[in-house]
């Protein structure tokens, strides 16, 4: 049984990239080095020879692969991961291990980042596979709406490598196939929820009639391209007065997407009333 | 939506022993229109999706109310059948109820009913899908000058979809489309995340409420982390507070209405005093991302 401070274990193994290119067979043979947080040595013992337990007594710094952390011992890794928060800007990744009929505590997803069942040995495995699984489906929050619904399902490497992100995170995500995966939903679900925070047609509807003026649809049509596409089309239907079309026009504050529409849009008036050819 | 087709009318009779308060005939007049009045109730409900079960009973008792002031005042000598007699007052109940439910401003409150009215009058007339602009002229020409934006609050609350048949006769069940917040393509209903009320089932009261801050903040108003933690510590501008709440009543009353506090600024700040999430970009982001999987992961 190891047991050691964070700190050293961190040096000693370089966990992050030591188990890719390992075959299943050569998994086997070593064993993914697990961190663990608050088991019995004994319960370690009965782990399948793959999964190898590595004691962490205290953390002193953050470790580069999740914890796996038992449901007994989660009040002091709840203090741990707090203090770990405060000094190093982030929690680390972790993992509730929860005995059989056992419930999980309240609050623990502020903790961590997945909860596994004792026993339930595969899917330890799967959320294993990779130590940045996690640190690759949190960064699938932060692309942006306009390349979300334009990549494949599930992204393909070579968009993948387009993305953008941290260059070394998206060449490791590119080639990883747990990382993939991991992404891949955690973009799924990001598409699933994305239009929660589009404005209504209607309320489109009164920010043309009312020359621009609400700020936060202002703001939306500049960052979701969607919203962009459906309200150049409400536009371009909407009889809007030549007066309010000039006052977008000319104010410096509206985006240079609506000024645009707003010139095209007198300018059909202007000769008679063109239909609008779509596309800005 | 009479009484049922099938259904023999009432004996006349039974009427005058109800308005001279025999509660036999009340009660059986009650049970004979109940499910007239119920469907009334449901054709209105259902085009306010985001009304919940106990809201719903609160609607049912206000109709069931004035059913039972309706059987006690009708005279049916004067030749009016009950439910042509009956269906103003009714139907002013359950908007009058709706809209104390869904906690509307003063003035939207006010509004609820007469942009209902336009909107049937719109569809009558054949307008099926009028602009904010034309429900105000309506409401205008019918003595009720509303401003826009409280128009804009009624219909941001409401699904409003076509009346096919006329009145509240119509099945609820047949509609195929909705007038207002014809979300297309990837924001149809179908999927449980989008829900504001699936968020604060699945994450809670506390933990939703944090979350529809960051949500809405990044997703909706395109905020990097920074600028959040930002907002978030330095409490913003001076007029964000101002502007924080316009744009959650005008662009997220769905997510107003289950996390009541979300559009006062001063209340939000105070929601993320206590840890975590602690307050820098990475950790936000974390925090965040860990309860997106959390709504993944928990069986609906």
């Amino acid at each position: 049984m190891i047991v050691l401070p964070i700190a050293i274990f961190r040096e000693s193994t370089g966990l992050s990239g030591r188990w890719q290119g390992l075959n299943s067979e050569g998994l086997k043979r070593i064993g993914i080095p697990v961190l663990v947080y608050g088991f019995e040595e004994e319960e370690l013992k009965e782990w399948p020879d793959d999964l190898r337990g590595v004691q962490v007594l205290r953390f002193e710094r953050l470790p580069e692969s999740p914890v796996v952390v038992h449901c007994r011992a989660f009040d002091v890794f709840r203090e741990e991961a707090l203090r770990l928060g405060a000094q190093f800007g982030r929690m680390p990744w972790a993992i509730l291990y929860l005995p059989q009929g056992e419930k999980s505590p309240p609050e623990i997803w502020s903790f961590v980042d997945a909860v596994v069942r004792a026993g339930d040995w595969e899917m330890l495995r799967r959320l294993l596979r990779c130590p940045r699984r996690f640190e690759s489906a949190e960064w699938a929050e932060e692309i942006p709406i306009n390349r979300l619904f334009v990549l494949s399902k599930p992204p393909t490497a070579e968009e993948i490598l387009e993305l953008p992100l941290p260059t070394e995170l998206r060449e490791h995500i590119a080639q990883c196939e747990a990382c993939q995966e991991a992404f891949a939903e955690a973009l799924e679900a990001r598409r699933r929820m994305a239009r929660m925070f589009c404005p209504s047609p209607a309320s489109l509807n009164a920010y043309f009639q009312e020359a621009g003026k609400a700020l936060w649809i202002r703001r939306h049509l500049e960052i979701c391209p969607l919203c962009r596409s459906e309200a150049e089309e409400l536009f371009f239907t909407l009889s809007l007065p030549a007066m309010t079309l000039r006052q977008i026009a000319r104010d410096p504050e509206q985006p240079k997407f609506l000024r645009e529409w707003a010139i095209r849009r007198l300018q059909e008036l202007e000769s008679g009333g063109i239909a609008h050819g779509g596309g800005t | 939506m009479e009484a049922g087709p099938e259904r023999a009318r009432p004996d006349p009779s039974l009427y005058r022993r109800a308005s001279q308060g025999d509660l036999e005939a009340l009660e059986w007049l009650f049970e004979h229109h109940w499910p007239w009045v119920k469907g009334m109730v449901d054709c209105i409900i259902f085009r306010l999706p985001h009304l919940g079960c106990c809201e719903k009973q609160d609607v049912l008792n206000d109709a069931g109310e004035e059913l039972i002031k309706a059987l006690r005042r009708y005279d049916v000598d004067q030749g009016v059948r009950f439910e042509a007699y009956a269906r103003p007052a009714i139907r002013g109940a359950i908007i009058t109820g709706v809209a104390r439910c869904l906690e509307l401003s003063e003035a939207a409150r006010h509004a609820f009913p007469h942009v209902f009215d336009a909107l049937e009058e719109l569809t009558q007339e054949g307008v099926s899908n009028p602009t904010p602009s034309q429900i105000q002229e309506k409401m205008k020409k019918k003595g009720h000058p509303f401003p826009l934006h409280v128009i804009m609050e009624v219909l941001n609350r409401v699904r409003l979809a076509p009346l096919t048949q006329g009145d509240e006769d119509f099945d609820p069940d047949g509609i195929e489309e909705e007038r207002w917040n014809p979300q297309k393509g990837p924001t149809d209903g179908e999927t449980i995340m989008e829900d504001w009320d699936c968020i604060k089932g699945g994450l809670g009261q506390e933990e939703g409420r944090k979350f529809a801050v960051l949500a809405i903040l990044y997703h909706g108003l395109g905020y990097k982390w920074d600028e959040i933690v930002c907002l978030l510590s330095a409490g913003g501008p001076s007029d964000w507070a101002k502007e924080w709440a316009i744009c959650i009543h005008m662009g997220w009353p769905h997510a107003l209405s289950c996390f009541p506090g979300l559009d006062d600024w001063e209340e939000v700040l105070c929601w993320f005093k206590d840890p975590p999430p602690r307050l820098s970009a990475v950790n936000l982001r974390q925090w965040y991302s860990r309860r997106h999987r959390e709504l993944r992961h928990k069986p609906q």
